[in-house]
């Protein structure tokens, strides 16, 4: 349960990472009244001050999920707070809910009833994306100037592909009008929808309908073509392959204003994790080769890539309770993501800087949220790590809803040990405080 | 044996009990060739109680067997049926298409509902890919689950009762040239008996079709992928037709089943290029004109109704080995 900070409060002594303000500096940091008061010597004249040694942690900005399928959940209020939670605990203070939920944040009374929830129900910061056109049909451009002034902070269709280019044209021409950038998940809907998993050997022997990997770089290369045509921003979700990826790459060398983001678990798990139809690896899009996931991994460096997240689905036993095929695609993945990701970082794909950026300076600027966190005055909105910590993932300790997870039994190293975000704390040390 | 993407050492364990012994038959991926000797052995010796005045032997008397069809079948049920009822077992044949179990949300519940009926064996067909393992990996520890067909995925007594037909025929397997012909993609039956065969040493395995029925990454299953029809059947010991399943193939897959036939159904122009002692297999329905000339599967190279025999004896051997009490 949260502690309110009545006073005030000092971390001793650790290391203070924030890529987007450069800050990587070992130090003392005071909060006072839910706001940073200052880093490093700080004349404090409150008797009630509460220190927490911190020796060897690190101190670094809430963490965001970039895509959290909170749909399931933001009706039930419990739930809700579940949900919330759990992301707090596990270092993340801002959450993105895609349009393509149920119902699809398609009108402004979408959007406003799941912030409301969301305000009503958990400290967590929800943002939400509008959807491109109406009922994510891939028709009739929705409303997007109304959906901008409930605070979506971009569009997307989706995963549902438009087909139609002529349409997809005028979707992003409008939200170019309007400033506002849009999220793609680039797909051929026809390869797309054809099958379920990887098009490789694991599909074959399983017997289960591929999707290539061209489906993904198809619906790229279409869609970065128009996105120079209109002069949008676009981001593009999940990538799930190499060719998509060097599309991408190739794309922002060119000077496109794109970025990009990718699941965990494309880094970390590939098509041969479905052998005896493990329905918990069933993730759209799906998880590929192992090739993919070497060429995903080296592109972690690269500038286009704006964001790690977990894509977030949180499922009822009932949803995975049922044959492979007949089974909801997702992972619950808040709560691995900063182990997983910091995993990546012990075998050097990336340094802990880039890795802390991936977590919360780049998929900040994607939302449009103050990036410099770690600095006199700004509000709190940080997190505590311990990165040398290690635990093992049990599902039945999770905190939120979701227990589907293919990570049970893993060892991940870094544990929260603190979330501050305004004038709350979470945490597993809050009672030993 | 080469090693080969189909027939990797990741397999499913799920199969073997924790004595080592077979618990579940879910595909032949991850079974031993000693253990499919063993069903080949015990089904030669199962052939001859149809001949016997009573047709029954009393293994599984007092076990109960029963048949969750969630795909239209004829004739793989009464085989199963029979070969249940000639091991003396109790058989229950509910009509799976009617119930509310038509939906995977059910499915579940009926295998926990059934379970508390003190069902023993369940033989489960289903159009999805995993359906029998999804109830493997739910089901209680008395309880066995024998996969009749599985989506696209495995049909492991079809190919059992293929590799026996084979050996009665041939004695040994492992100079064989076997050629495979038709829809290789959608065909759960072409998964396990390529698996089958590689496992018992066949290695002149070829394969024929369309190339929008192969499946991608094929040359990683230690078969061959012939150009043409003509090419797979040179000097062939057996030819395996494979139905051509019209009703799975959406979009423009094939232009039409003339065509298919002119390039890739069989008849005895095309059989003389085989071995002069070829057999004919095909796991049925047949679709006559479209896959196989009548005059083919009606003559003296086809083996496809002692198929059907041999199906009730591998599928009493397989029944007999994981559900008989002192087995």
């Amino acid at each position: 349960m949260p502690e309110i900070l009545d006073g005030s409060w000092v971390i001793r002594g650790a290391r203070l990472l924030d890529p987007g303000n450069g800050v990587d500096a070992w130090s003392d940091i005071w909060i006072e009244n839910g706001k940073i008061a200052a880093i490093g010597e700080h004349a404090c004249e409150n008797p009630h001050t509460r220190e927490l040694d911190a020796e060897g942690c690190w101190v670094i900005p809430g963490m965001v999920e970039l895509s959290a399928r909170l749909d399931g959940v933001i009706y039930r209020e419990s739930a809700l707070a579940r949900e919330g939670h759990a992301a707090l605990s596990s270092g993340i203070t801002t959450c993105c809910i895609p349009a393509d939920v149920d119902p699809c944040i398609d009108t402004p009374a979408v959007a406003e009833l799941i912030q409301l929830r969301a305000r009503q129900n958990t400290p967590l910061r929800v943002a939400t994306l509008g959807a491109l056109t109406v009922s994510l049909a891939g028709e009739q451009l929705s409303e997007m100037r109304a959906l901008q002034e409930v605070a979506c902070v971009g569009l997307t269709n989706g995963r549902r592909a438009i087909s139609n280019t002529l349409i997809m044209r005028h979707a992003l021409t409008y939200a170019r009008g309007l400033g506002m950038r849009v999220w793609i998940y680039g797909r051929d809907p026809w390869l797309h929808q054809a099958g379920i998993v990887h098009e490789g050997s694991m599909a074959g022997r399983l017997g289960l309908p591929g999707i290539p990997a061209e489906a993904e770089a198809i619906g790229i290369a279409r869609d970065l073509s128009l996105v120079e045509l209109c002069g949008v921003r676009a981001h593009f979700c999940r990538i799930s392959s190499a060719a998509s990826i060097r599309l991408l790459m190739q794309a922002h060398e060119r000077g496109l204003p794109v970025s990009a983001d990718i699941a965990i678990h494309h880094l970390h798990l590939t098509d041969e994790s479905i052998i005896n139809f493990n329905s918990l690896c069933y993730v759209d899009p799906p998880l590929r080769s192992d090739r993919d996931r070497e060429v995903l991994l080296e592109s972690l460096n690269h500038p286009v890539v704006e964001a790690i997240c977990s894509d977030h689905t949180p499922l009822a036993p009932e949803d995975k309770g049922v044959p492979f095929a007949e089974t909801y695609p997702g992972i619950a993945g808040m709560e691995t993501l900063l182990g997983l990701t910091l995993a990546l970082c012990r075998y050097g794909y990336l340094d802990e800087r880039r890795l802390i950026y991936l977590l919360t300076t780049g998929p900040r600027r994607l939302l449009d949220i103050e990036t410099a966190t770690l600095q006199c005055g700004a509000p709190a909105d940080l997190t505590l790590i311990d990165p040398d910590t290690y635990w093992r993932v049990d599902p039945e300790r999770f905190l939120g809803v979701g227990r589907n997870t293919p990570y049970k039994d893993w060892v991940l190293s870094a544990k929260v040990r603190h979330t501050i975000l305004g004038s709350r704390i979470y945490g597993s040390d809050v009672t030993s405080a | 044996m080469m090693p080969s993407a189909l027939t990797s050492s990741k397999a499913t364990p799920l199969q073997m009990g924790p004595d080592g012994r077979l618990r579940h038959l879910l595909s032949i991926e991850g079974l031993s060739r000693e253990l499919v000797e063993q069903i080949l052995s015990q089904a030669e010796s199962f052939l001859t109680v149809a001949h016997q005045s009573v047709r029954k032997v009393p293994l599984l008397r007092g076990r109960t067997v029963a048949n969750l069809f969630f795909e239209p079948s004829t004739r793989t049920r009464m085989t199963f049926e029979l070969a249940a009822t000639r091991l003396s077992a109790d058989v229950l044949n509910p009509d799976m298409s009617q119930s509310a179990t038509r939906k995977g949300e059910g499915m579940l519940d009926t295998l926990r509902n059934m379970e508390a009926m003190q069902i023993d064996l369940f033989v489960v067909r289903h159009s999805l890919s995993g359906a029998a393992h999804f109830l493997a990996q739910h089901a209680s520890d008395h309880v066995s689950i024998l996969n009749a067909g599985d989506g696209s995925h495995a049909h492991p007594t079809q190919a059992l009762l293929d590799a026996f037909t084979m050996r009665k025929h041939f004695g040994s397997l492992d100079q064989l040239v076997v050629t495979i012909v038709g829809d290789i993609l959608y065909s759960r039956v072409a998964r396990s008996q390529i698996q089958l065969l590689r496992l018992l040493g066949v290695r002149d395995l070829r394969l024929a079709g369309p190339p929008t029925l192969m499946p991608t990454a094929i040359e990683s299953w230690g078969c061959r992928v012939c150009g043409s029809l003509e090419e797979a059947l040179e000097g062939a010991h057996v030819i395996m037709m494979l139905r051509l399943q019209r009703e799975r193939i959406c979009g423009a897959v094939l232009p039409s089943t003339k065509e298919y036939y002119r390039l890739y159904g069989l008849n005895e122009h095309k059989m003389s290029l085989a071995h002069p002692d070829a057999i004919v297999m095909h796991p049925g329905p047949i679709n006559r004109g479209v896959e196989i000339a009548s005059s083919v599967a009606d003559g003296p190279h086809s083996l496809i109704l002692p198929q059907v025999s041999n199906g009730i004896a591998i599928r009493m051997a397989v029944m007999a080995m994981v559900a008989s009490p002192d087995a």
